[in-house]
C-alpha cells in the first residue's frame, strides 16, 4: 500500500545512513512484528533532512556515524533524551561513549580516517608524516562539509595540534603539501583507483570494505593517533509512549548478538566496525586490533558546537572557495 | 463587467487557485528567503552564502556557454541538413535526437564511466579529457543538442528559398554568398545558443555525477548540496536558486529579443516552400559522419556499456528487492503523468482562450520553464512541512512536485493542438443538448488524443528517470529509480546501477507499447486521430 501522507502507517520510520540498517530493520520486523519503513541516505543528507523537518518531524529513529552530529541535533532540540537501554552489557569503551543525558545510543565505532593505499607501497606511520616531500600532492581526503564522517577527522587533527584555532597550522601545512580534497568517500577512492593520488584518507569501514573487495590490490594502515568515530542511534523528540517502546525494542535488537553478527558478516561496507558490547562477536579478522593503539575520543559537545565554523574555515582556507 | 465575463473568470478560478497553491506560494516562499530568512526551517546554524557559491556561479556560466556554443554550432548545421537537404539519414537523425532528449543525463555519464573503468581506457588522453571540465562540456552539449535542433528546425523550415535563388540568378560570388548565408544563420544559431545555454545551466544529472567526481562546484549541484548536507542552508540555496532562475530567465529574454529582431527576416509572408535539395557529395559525407559520430558516441557506446555491465555476474546477480526502485518510479510516473496531462489540458485551455487570463497563462507557462525541478523541489520542502498541513515525507508531495515540474512543458506542447480546435464544434454540440462530459469525450478527447497521449508518454518517461525533485522529496521506503541509480553510481556499483537503469528503460518501453496498442484497439476514434 502507498502512504500518500507522511504519518499514516503504524510502526517506525527509520532514517539509516548505515549500510546494514535496512537489512537489520527487516530482521527486526520479522522478529517483533513491528513494521519499519526505511529511508537510506548518507549521514550528511540524513542530518539535513532531519533538520529540514525541524519541529514537524516525519522520522522516528535515525542511525548514523558521529556523536558530534548527534550533539548538534540535540542542541537544536530535535532529539529525545534518556533513550539509552539499561540492560546492555557495554564494554568499558562502550560505557565511555554514552552521553550524560542519554540523548544517543552508541552501537559500535569505526575510525574517522585511516590510510588506504596500494598494497605494494608503504603508508606513513603518523599524520605528521604526510608533511614529508614524498607525499607532496599525492594524498587525498573528503570535504568535511559534504562527507559527514570527515568532520571528526578534521577535528581530531585540530585537537592533536593545539586545539581550535591553534591547530589550523597543521591543516594549512597539509594544504601546502598538496593535499587533494574530494566531496565524499566514493570520489576520493575513485581518485585513488584512477592513480591521481597514492593515498586516500577515508573512514576505516570504507577502506576495509574496498580492501576486502579487491584483495591484494589495496591495504589499510591505521595511523597514530586515529580518531574514534562512534556509530549512534537517536530518537525523534515527538514519539508517543508506544512508539518510544517500539524504538527502544528496535535499539535493543540492534545491539543484540544476533543483529551484530548479521551486521558484521553481511553488512558491508559499514559492517567493518568494532563492537562495544561484551556479547557481540569479534570484528572481522581482516581488521587491525585497536586495543593497543592510542585513539582520540573527541568531546562531541565541544567539537559539535564548532562544526559550522570549522567547516566554513576549511572551505575558505583549505579549499579556497 | 458583464455576467458572461464574470462567469469566464469564475470558470478559470480553480486553475489560478492551483497555480497559486502549487507554484506561486512555494516558489515565492523559497525565492524570497534572502529577504525573509526567518521563514526558513530551524537550521543547524548555517551561513547564508554557500562557501562554493561564487565558484559554482562562475563554473556554471563558463561551462554552459561552452556547451551552448558547441551544441548550437552542431545543432544549427544538423537542423539545416534535416530541413534543407534530402538525406537517407533523416529517420536515424530523428530517432537519435529523440533518444538523446529522453535519455537521463546521469545515465549518459554512467555509461561513459563504465567505459572508462575498462583497463584499456583507464589511462590516456581520452580518459583524462573525460574526467575534466571538457568532459562535462561535451556531455552538456550532447544533452542540449536536441533542444537546439527542435528550436532551430522550424526556423530553417520557414526560411524561404528566394534568397538562394536570387543569388544564383545574379551570380553572386561564393564569398558573398557565404556571408549572406551566415547573415541568415546567425539569428538561427543565436536561438540555438540561447536554448542550449538555458538547458545546460539548469542541468543537474551531469553535475551530480561527473561534476562531483571532479570536485567542480556547479550551481545546480551546489543548491542541492546546500539542502542535503549538514549544516542545512536554506537561505544560501535560495540565493543560488535566484541566480539560476535569473540566468535562465535572462536567456529566455534574449531569445525573445532575438526572435523580435530577426523574426521578419526568418519568417515572412512571401515564403515559397519546395522540396529539400539533394546534398552534394561533400555535404552528404559530412551529414553521414555527423550522424554516425553523434549517434555512436552519445547513444550506442554508453548504452552498450550499460547493457554489458548489467549482465556482469549473470542473471543470478538479479534479486527481486533490487527492482523496488523501478516499481516505485513506475507507480509515481503513472500517477504524476496522468495528473500532469490533466493539469496541462486545463492550463492550455486557459492559454488559448485569449484575453488577460490567456496572456497571464502564457507568461506563467514560459516563466515556469525557467524554474528547474530542483528549485521547485526545494520550495516544496519548505512550503508543505507545516504542522496540520504536512505533506513532506509522503508520496503525495513527490507526485505533486513531479506534476508541477512537467505540467508547464506539457502546456506548451498542447497549446498548438488546442488552438486548432474549432469552437463551432462545441457550440453545435451544445445547441443539440450534448452534455459537457460527452462533449469533452467526443470532441476534445477524440481530436486531442494524439497530442494528449504523446504528452502523457513524455511526462511518464520524464518522471520515471527524474532526479532532482526525487532526491529532495522521496518518501520513506519508496526510493525512486533516479535516486537509486545515482547512489549506486557514486558508490561505483556500476553493474547494479546499469541493471536498474535497464529495468527502467524496459518499463518505459513496455508502457509506451501497451498505451499505444490499447488506444488503437480500444478507442475506434483514436486510429482516425493518430493518422489524421
Amino acid at each position: 500500500m502507498w502512504s500518500f501522507w507522511p504519518r499514516q502507517k503504524p510502526g517506525l520510520v527509520f532514517y539509516s545512513a548505515v549500510s546494514y540498517g535496512p537489512m537489520l530493520a527487516q530482521a527486526f520486523t520479522k522478529e517483533s512484528g513491528i513494521p519499519v519503513r526505511v529511508v537510506e541516505m548518507s549521514t550528511g543528507a540524513l542530518l539535513a533532512r532531519v533538520s529540514a523537518q525541524g519541529n514537524n518531524p516525519q522520522w522516528d529513529v535515525a542511525w548514523f556515524d558521529g556523536a558530534s552530529a548527534a550533539a548538534g541535533l540535540q542542541r537544536a532540540h530535535l532529539v529525545a533524551s534518556g533513550i539509552v537501554p539499561r540492560d546492555i552489557p557495554w564494554t568499558d569503551l562502550g560505557k565511555s561513549l554514552i552521553p550524560a543525558d542519554g540523548a544517543w545510543i552508541p552501537t559500535g565505532y569505526t575510525l574517522a580516517g585511516v590510510f588506504l593505499h596500494p598494497a605494494k607501497r608503504p603508508a606513513p606511520a603518523t599524520w605528521d608524516d604526510l608533511l614529508q616531500a614524498r607525499w607532496r600532492g599525492r594524498f587525498a581526503m573528503n570535504n568535511p562539509a559534504i562527507s559527514g564522517p570527515t568532520y571528526p577527522q578534521v577535528a581530531g587533527w585540530l585537537y592533536s595540534h593545539g586545539g581550535w584555532p591553534a591547530g589550523q597550522s597543521f591543516l594549512l601545512a597539509l594544504k601546502a603539501n598538496g593535499m587533494q580534497v574530494y566531496p565524499k568517500n566514493s570520489n576520493t577512492i575513485h581518485a585513488l583507483s584512477q592513480g591521481e593520488v597514492d593515498l586516500a584518507i577515508v573512514q576505516s569501514s570504507a577502506a576495509y570494505a574496498l580492501a576486502a573487495e579487491q584483495p591484494g590490490r589495496w591495504a589499510v594502515s591505521i595511523p597514530k593517533s586515529a580518531v574514534l568515530l562512534p556509530r549512534v542511534m537517536v530518537f525523534a523528540d515527538h514519539l508517543s509512549a508506544k512508539q518510544r517502546r517500539d524504538a527502544a525494542d528496535f535499539a535493543r535488537f540492534m545491539l543484540s548478538p544476533k543483529a551484530q553478527e548479521l551486521a558484521m558478516r553481511k553488512g558491508a561496507p559499514d559492517g567493518y566496525y568494532w563492537p562495544i558490547t561484551r556479547t557481540a562477536p569479534t570484528a572481522d579478522p581482516g581488521m587491525a586490533s585497536t586495543q593497543s593503539l592510542p585513539l582520540i575520543n573527541l568531546d562531541p559537545a565541544f567539537w559539535g558546537a564548532r562544526e559550522s565554523a570549522i567547516n566554513a574555515w576549511f572551505s575558505s582556507h583549505i579549499l579556497g572557495q | 463587467m458583464s455576467v458572461r465575463r464574470y462567469r469566464g473568470i469564475l470558470r478559470t478560478l480553480p486553475v489560478w487557485l492551483i497555480i497559486l497553491i502549487f507554484f506561486v506560494y512555494p516558489l515565492g516562499r523559497f525565492l524570497l528567503l534572502p529577504w525573509f530568512p526567518h521563514w526558513a526551517p530551524e537550521s543547524l546554524g548555517a551561513a547564508s552564502w554557500p562557501s562554493d557559491g561564487w565558484a559554482a556561479l562562475r563554473n556554471s556560466v563558463v561551462l554552459a556557454i561552452a556547451a551552448a556554443g558547441l551544441a548550437a554550432a552542431l545543432g544549427t548545421f544538423w537542423a539545416w541538413a534535416m530541413e534543407r537537404r534530402r538525406s537517407a539519414w533523416h529517420p536515424w537523425s530523428e530517432a537519435v535526437l529523440w533518444l538523446i532528449f529522453l535519455m537521463p543525463s546521469y545515465l549518459l555519464t554512467t555509461g561513459w564511466e563504465i567505459l572508462f573503468a575498462a583497463p584499456i581506457l583507464r589511462h590516456g588522453f581520452l580518459h583524462d579529457g573525460f574526467y575534466s571540465p571538457v568532459g562535462i562540456i561535451v556531455l552538456l552539449a550532447a544533452k542540449a543538442l536536441p533542444f537546439a535542433i527542435f528550436v532551430v528546425r522550424p526556423l530553417w523550415a520557414a526560411l524561404g528559398h528566394e534568397l538562394t535563388e536570387a543569388m544564383r540568378i545574379f551570380a553572386v560570388r561564393p564569398g558573398r554568398a557565404v556571408r549572406v548565408f551566415l547573415r541568415l544563420a546567425i539569428p538561427v544559431a543565436s536561438a540555438a545558443t540561447v536554448v542550449s545555454f538555458i538547458e545546460s545551466v539548469q542541468e543537474f544529472g551531469i553535475p551530480a555525477t561527473l561534476g562531483a567526481h571532479l570536485h567542480l562546484p556547479i550551481l545546480t549541484y551546489s543548491i542541492y548540496a546546500a539542502l542535503s548536507t549538514s549544516p542545512l542552508n536554506f537561505v544560501g540555496a535560495s540565493r543560488l536558486a535566484l541566480l539560476l532562475v535569473v540566468l535562465a530567465f535572462s536567456g529566455a529574454l534574449v531569445q525573445i529579443a532575438l526572435q523580435r529582431r530577426f523574426g521578419a527576416v526568418l519568417v515572412h509572408a512571401q515564403v515559397r516552400h519546395r522540396l529539400p535539395a539533394r546534398p552534394k557529395r561533400s555535404e552528404a559525407l559530412v551529414i553521414a559522419a555527423m550522424n554516425l559520430v553523434v549517434g555512436v558516441l552519445v547513444l550506442v557506446l554508453p548504452m552498450l556499456a550499460i547493457v554489458r555491465s548489467a549482465f556482469q555476474g549473470g542473471v543470478s546477480a538479479l534479486r527481486m528487492a533490487d527492482w523496488d526502485p523501478v516499481l516505485h518510479s513506475l507507480g509515481f510516473a503513472l500517477l504524476a503523468a496522468s495528473l500532469a496531462i490533466l493539469l496541462a489540458w486545463l492550463f492550455a485551455r486557459s492559454l488559448v482562450s485569449g484575453g488577460v487570463g490567456g496572456r497571464a497563462m502564457d507568461v506563467f507557462s514560459m516563466g515556469n520553464m525557467a524554474v528547474p525541478g530542483l528549485v521547485l523541489g526545494a520550495a516544496y520542502i519548505m512550503a508543505f512541512n507545516l504542522p496540520g498541513f504536512s505533506l513532506y515525507g509522503g508520496s503525495l508531495l513527490l507526485i505533486l512536485a513531479y506534476t508541477a515540474a512537467t505540467a508547464p512543458m506539457l502546456t506548451r506542447l498542447l497549446q498548438a493542438p488546442m488552438a486548432q480546435l474549432d469552437r463551432s464544434l462545441g457550440d453545435a454540440a451544445r445547441i443539440h443538448g450534448v452534455s459537457a462530459w460527452v462533449r469533452w469525450l467526443d470532441i476534445d478527447a477524440a481530436l486531442l488524443s494524439r497530442p494528449l497521449v504523446r504528452g502523457w508518454l513524455l511526462a511518464f518517461g520524464t518522471v520515471m528517470f527524474e532526479l532532482p525533485v526525487s532526491e529532495l522529496l522521496y518518501p520513506a521506503g519508496k526510493t525512486p529509480l533516479g535516486v537509486a541509480v545515482l547512489a549506486l553510481n557514486n558508490g561505483e556499483h556500476f553493474a547494479a546501477a546499469a541493471r536498474l537503469a535497464l529495468g527502467g528503460l524496459a518499463s518505459v518501453a513496455l508502457v509506451t507499447v501497451v498505451v499505444l496498442v490499447l488506444l488503437r484497439f480500444a478507442l475506434p476514434d483514436y486510429r482516425m486521430a493518430v493518422t489524421q
